[in-house]
């Protein structure tokens, strides 16, 4: 079963992917509302998710910052972006990110993307 | 003619003259000014140029014919130096008039920054009197206010003439505004004597201009804020949606209303991209340049399909296109994705066709693009109001104001017909008026 981490900071649309994702066969064993959660929550993580779905804008550290401190610690860490930023998508690639989705994107297409 | 200073003025230049007169001739003439109104008029009545009486010359005792005519030239004398004192001073007042009025501030400054010599206009500029600014002492740091800039800028202009620059200045006051300058430096035989230039208050229009990129900064912040948050949401409802669509047990009676939901959520996505997209029309500089028409229409094609995977589009055109070339910019593929996305849309087929052809304009800088689809037509009330829609117009869905800001932008037009004549059932005919590119 593939593991994903969830960096958003809308709870309502984590709440959605726990509920959904669960149906669907993927097992979130994290999810942190800014990108410094999400950065210390990967560095104590004993068990390291296979993707982690990153946000762009959260407060405290957005997901390019986040995204290049975590490629620091696991160079070879799965990072999507899922982002509402259309403006983000270079930076987030340049960040060493995997790809970059723009939300809104279909639940098919997502977890596709996941589990290629 | 103003009487009050022009006549005082003319009077002391007759009376002085006349002293010179007396001094050379050694006539003891008299000039009496006090005339008593009912004394007839004498032969030795003196004129101002408008014909009133400015006085009357005499001499003492009984006058002998010599001396009368002697008084009679020094008589022509004295009125010909009044009429050109007179033509002196309207002169001097039409230059005085001009040069206190100009839209610019005139200025000449010493060597060390001291004002010599200013207008109306530009002691205005500061609130100041022009006499208060000619006073000793008055220089260019009191009124320009960041001495380092002042140097630097004075240095400058002794290389150079510096034209337009934007300085910061204070009035008498106390308040600052932006003065735009223009100062060169002033030599005779390479004798540095100071500065001329000439300036004008812009604060009013700074500060419009500020408001105006502020209030475009805000307009920006609050669509990629709102965009930014409303996709979120859409997120998390298409999400959902689309699993309860996947629902087996779900009836056709549920089915139905969950696929138009999902429908709606797409069409608010797509609704905001062109609320950004239109912000950046409106807000990008127009640069244009040649574009292949071949180019532009198989992009807009290939975005037009990918936002409606259920359907099929052809969009064919013929050597016309291919040869043609048109003077826009990089948004042209939008104009042309906003109408191609309105005619599937609209389609109720799912192979949509669109034919694409290109004839001569009007004139020759032109070229007519003919977009011809097979759809349900639009009716002629309708076309009217798709040709006016701009911002604050009524209806729903952006795209075709998008087309009709671009085609502004590219300075061209748009009419619609029906894609055969009077069979508004065959399909429109979208009539785009492009400048051509090319030299054909």
């Amino acid at each position: 079963m593939i593991s994903v981490m969830f960096v958003d900071d809308d709870k309502n649309l984590q709440q959605i992917y726990e509920t959904l994702f669960m149906m669907h066969g993927i097992k979130i064993i994290a999810q942190a509302y800014d990108g410094l959660q999400a950065v210390d929550l990967y560095q104590k993580m004993n068990e390291k998710p296979d993707v982690i779905i990153m946000d762009q804008r959260m407060p405290r550290m957005d997901g390019v910052t986040a995204t290049k401190k975590i490629k620091e610690l696991a160079p070879d860490t799965k990072i999507i972006f899922l982002s509402a930023d259309d403006k983000a998508e270079e930076k987030a690639l340049e960040s060493g990110a995997q790809r970059f989705l723009l939300k809104p994107i279909s639940i098919e297409e997502l977890l596709k993307a996941i589990k290629k | 003619m103003k009487d009050d200073i022009n006549s005082e003025e003319i009077k002391t230049s007759t009376f002085n003259l006349l002293d010179q007169i007396k001094n050379i001739t050694n006539i003891k003439i008299d000039l009496n000014i006090d005339i008593d109104k009912h004394k007839p008029e004498s032969e030795y009545m003196l004129y101002y140029p408008d014909g009133k009486i400015f006085g009357e010359l005499s001499v003492p005792g009984e006058l002998a014919p010599k001396i009368k005519n002697k008084i009679k030239i020094i008589k022509n004398i004295l009125e010909n130096n009044m009429l050109t004192q007179y033509r002196y001073i309207k002169t001097n007042d039409k230059f005085n008039h001009f040069f206190n009025n100009t839209i610019e501030g005139i200025f000449r400054i010493d060597p060390k920054g001291n004002y010599v010599f200013l207008n109306d206009t530009y002691a205005d500029i500061y609130g100041y009197t022009k006499e208060e600014m000619l006073e000793p002492g008055f220089d260019v740091y009191k009124t320009w206010i960041i001495e380092e800039e002042i140097k630097l800028l004075l240095d400058e202009a002794k290389k150079k003439p510096i034209e337009g620059i934007i300085i910061n200045f204070k009035k008498e006051d106390g308040l600052y505004g932006k003065l735009e300058l223009h100062i060169q430096a002033r030599f005779e035989s390479e004798r540095f004597l100071g500065y001329d230039g000439f300036a004008k208050d812009i604060t009013e229009r700074h500060q419009s201009i500020k408001s105006e990129i502020e209030a475009r900064r805000r307009a920006e912040f609050l669509v990629d804020l709102m965009s930014h948050d409303i996709n979120n949401l859409n997120q998390g409802l298409l999400m959902l949606l689309e699993h309860l669509r996947g629902e087996e047990e779900l009836t056709q009676n549920h089915r139905v209303p969950i696929t138009l939901a999902i429908e709606q959520v797409n069409y608010a996505t797509e609704l905001i991209k062109n609320v950004k997209k239109l912000q950046t029309v409106l807000e990008e500089p127009i640069e244009l340049a040649q574009i292949k028409l071949r180019n532009v229409i198989n992009l807009a094609a290939e975005a037009a399909k990918g936002a409606f995977p259920k359907k099929k589009l052809e969009v064919s055109f013929d050597e016309s296109v291919k040869n043609t070339e048109v003077l826009a910019d990089d948004f042209l593929k939008d104009l042309f994705f906003n109408l191609f996305h309105n005619s599937m849309k609209h389609s109720e087929r799912d192979d949509v066709r669109i034919d694409i052809d290109v004839s001569p304009a009007d004139i020759p800088e032109n070229v007519e693009i003919h977009v011809c689809d097979y759809g349900p037509g639009i009716p002629d009330e309708e076309k009217k109001r798709i040709l006016q829609r701009r911002l604050g117009a009524k209806g729903s869905g952006i795209g075709l104001t998008i087309v009709n800001y671009l085609l502004d932008r590219y300075n061209g037009n748009i009419r619609i017909q029906d894609r055969l004549e009077n069979k508004p059932s065959s399909g429109s005919r979208f009539i785009i008026v492009l400048p051509r590119g090319d030299s054909n």
